[in-house]
């Protein structure tokens, strides 16, 4: 094996300081989750537990709350936005991205307006329209908000325009429909940006406090992070060994969807639609 | 197959017009080059054809019935394109047999499990798959059915898409540059194989490029296209030889023709600047007129014959088969300048910078009037003013003693 230099040791120290530095809390979440009580609170900067009290507190976590249920309804929400947001936006990017229409470039003009309005400035008038027609407290008010994306649009219509035109006019001669192109041709081509996407969504949406908190009454709707909330407000304000536990159940999906997917997501950020 | 009538066809994008009145007829099962320079709107006219474009006026027909405004899918024409346009996510076998399962399948039996289910679909699956294995021996890319276009060399995605274009049999096949992207040798090959392709399968084809080589080559005819507008249509042996237009003149033949303003009054063409006198004519046009005289048909002589014309060596090329001399006329006014394509042997007869006697051939005189168009004086009235001292010897050099006139 080649020696590395002094660059590369040099470089890989400062990556493995900052990553230390933004893996530290979770980390200690981690560790807490697996130490007694009394142990958190005695202190000590080691991470590793003296007295492993781990199934105790995951054990305690689990039946404390119902999580497993707040881990379905967040499996739920995310799929049913993610479905969604798919659905409409890789339509949408292809015509704008390919197809010629009066008005692209206003429709267009609107999509980047649209990155630029957080979900907050239009929460109100959305609760009082689910509101008005009883959907709010249900999962539809939990899913629909979010079901067009213009950020998918623009990830898509970005990703499209690298596809060349030729190949969509090949897809016509021979013989498909501008859907069977979505399908056929256009679909298989996005994966990677689709991907990446779909982890952006996953992660915002299944970690999103705000819209449940203020749509959602019942406690059978509660989210992953409702779910947490829902932990703390719980009498017992010392039981922090469990709380970490619980919490560290409620990440590890998305922990987990991140190291699976990790190579196709770094190729959907960082990549057109055709290599080379 | 099929007889296609292209007729009166305009297209402009926004301000800028494209194509010009487009008049052009394609026969039954011919070869067709469409040549000009890019951005004389020859791909435009393509994707018209193909349906791929829509144009503002004229008619596309094909067999006689009129395409105007009808799908891609519906004309039942096929493209090769010159990016090929391979799907990338498909192997060489899903790439061809796609035109063949968009068509000759239903929306319902595309369904991934019908397969299974349906002894039709099965049925139309082993037809299509044979029909896949059929197009690829054609192309000689058998053994490649499974790989995807990403492993192929770019010869090999040419043939695919080839294969592509000819699987399900269309009436008509376009051809964009399809051999741009390929190496010299590889081009000169390819070329004999299409046009063999071509013939075997009668088909009628449309091949797009700006080679003249590509066109002179392949084609049965060529449309000369220039700015929107058909110059010339007609063999290759008609464009070089009797060019309708200047602008045709220009584009096929390498070295380009040579151009001289020259002037003709009183039954004399004159080069304009130096007043030299280069034919007699018996029509009486008188008026400014441009002559071109093709590198070959220039005759470079160390002896001077009444009325030759004494040039001087500027740039001399030797290209192994043939030599180019680079030419000024008259001395004194070196800003007319031509150049001549000669033997290889004469070259060593010629001192670099020699001044020597030049004439051309009979015939080899083209005139254009002042906007590009060729006048057609009578072959006999044309009557070459140097041609009686010209030798039978095709190298006009000749053996004899040579008398240095002026050197630089």
């Amino acid at each position: 094996m080649k020696m590395p230099t002094r660059f590369q040791i040099t470089r890989l120290a400062i990556l493995t300081l900052v990553a230390t530095l933004l893996l530290l809390p979770y980390i200690y979440m981690v560790g807490f989750s697996l130490k007694p009580v009394d142990e958190i609170f005695a202190g000590g900067l080691s991470p590793l537990p003296r007295e492993f009290a781990g199934i105790a507190n995951y054990l305690g976590a689990l039946e404390r709350e119902p999580l497993l249920r707040y881990l379905a309804n967040g499996v739920i929400v995310c799929a049913g936005i993610l479905f969604f947001q798919l659905l409409f936006a890789v339509p949408c990017a292809y015509a704008m991205a390919k197809l010629r229409f009066p008005g692209r470039s206003l429709m267009l003009g609107i999509v980047l307006f649209g990155l630029l309005i957080p979900i907050q400035a239009t929460s109100l008038p959305i609760y009082v329209g689910l509101a008005w027609t009883g959907l709010a407290d249900t999962y539809t008010a939990l899913i629909v908000p979010f079901i067009s994306s213009v950020f998918a649009v623009f990830l898509f219509y970005q990703f499209l325009r690298t596809i060349p035109d030729d190949l969509l006019d090949a897809a016509r001669l021979d013989g498909c429909s501008e859907i069977s192109i979505i399908v056929r041709i256009v679909l298989p081509l996005i994966m990677p940006a689709a991907t990446a996407f779909g982890i952006f969504s996953v992660v915002s949406h299944w970690n999103d406090l705000f819209w449940p908190l203020v749509i959602t009454r019942s406690p059978e709707l509660n989210t992953p992070p409702l779910g947490i909330l829902a932990f703390r407000s719980e009498e017992a304000g010392d039981s922090y060994g469990e709380l970490m536990a619980g919490t560290a159940i409620i990440t590890a999906p998305l922990v987990i969807a991140f190291l699976l997917a990790q190579r196709r997501f770094i190729e959907g950020i960082s990549l057109g639609a055709l290599k080379g | 197959m099929a007889h296609i009538q292209i007729q009166d066809l305009n297209k402009s994008f926004g301000d800028t017009s494209v194509l010009r009145g487009i008049d052009l007829s394609i026969h039954e099962g011919e070869f067709l080059a469409i040549l000009g320079p890019s951005g004389c709107g020859k791909s435009t006219l393509l994707r018209i054809i193909a349906g791929l474009e829509t144009h503002d006026s004229g008619h596309v027909r094909m067999g006689g019935s009129i395409m105007d405004g009808l799908a891609p899918k519906a004309r039942d024409v096929a493209v090769v394109f010159q990016s090929y346009a391979l799907y990338p996510h498909m192997t060489v076998a899903q790439n061809l047999a796609l035109p063949l399962v968009m068509r000759e399948t239903t929306r319902v039996q595309r369904l991934p499990f019908m397969g299974h289910i349906s002894s039709v679909v099965k049925r139309k699956r082993v037809d299509i798959q044979s029909a896949v294995e059929r197009a690829a021996a054609q192309v000689r890319i058998a053994e490649l059915l499974d790989r995807k276009p990403a492993q192929l060399s770019g010869g090999q995605r040419q043939r695919v898409a080839l294969a592509r274009a000819l699987i399900r049999k269309p009436k008509l096949f376009l051809l964009d540059e399809p051999l741009s992207n390929l190496d010299a040798t590889l081009r000169a090959s390819t070329r004999t194989e299409i046009v063999q392709l071509q013939k075997r399968l009668g088909t009628t084809a449309i091949y797009v490029t700006h080679d003249q080589t590509e066109a002179m080559t392949m084609a049965d005819r060529i449309a000369i296209m220039i700015d929107g507008r058909v110059a010339q249509v007609g063999t290759a042996r008609e464009i070089y030889d009797r060019p309708k237009d200047v602008h045709a003149a220009l584009f096929v033949g390498t070295p380009k023709m040579n151009l001289f303003d020259g002037r003709i009054d009183g039954g004399v063409v004159r080069l304009a600047k130096t007043g030299m006198v280069l034919a007699h004519t018996a029509d009486a046009i008188d008026g400014p007129i441009r002559v071109g005289i093709r590198p070959e048909h220039v005759v470079l002589k160390t002896e001077f014959d009444e009325g030759a014309i004494p040039v001087v060596e500027t740039h001399r090329e030797f290209l192994g088969s043939e030599a180019l001399i680079h030419f000024g006329i008259g001395g004194g006014a070196p800003d007319i300048s031509g150049v001549a394509r000669l033997d290889p042997d004469a070259l060593d007869k010629l001192a670099p910078g020699q001044t020597v006697s030049a004439c051309f051939r009979p015939g080899g005189l083209h005139l254009f009037d002042q906007s590009g168009l060729r006048l057609e004086l009578s072959g006999e009235n044309l009557s070459p003013a140097a041609t009686t001292a010209l030798s039978d010897k095709e190298t006009a050099l000749d053996e004899r003693p040579i008398p240095i006139i002026a050197g630089i």
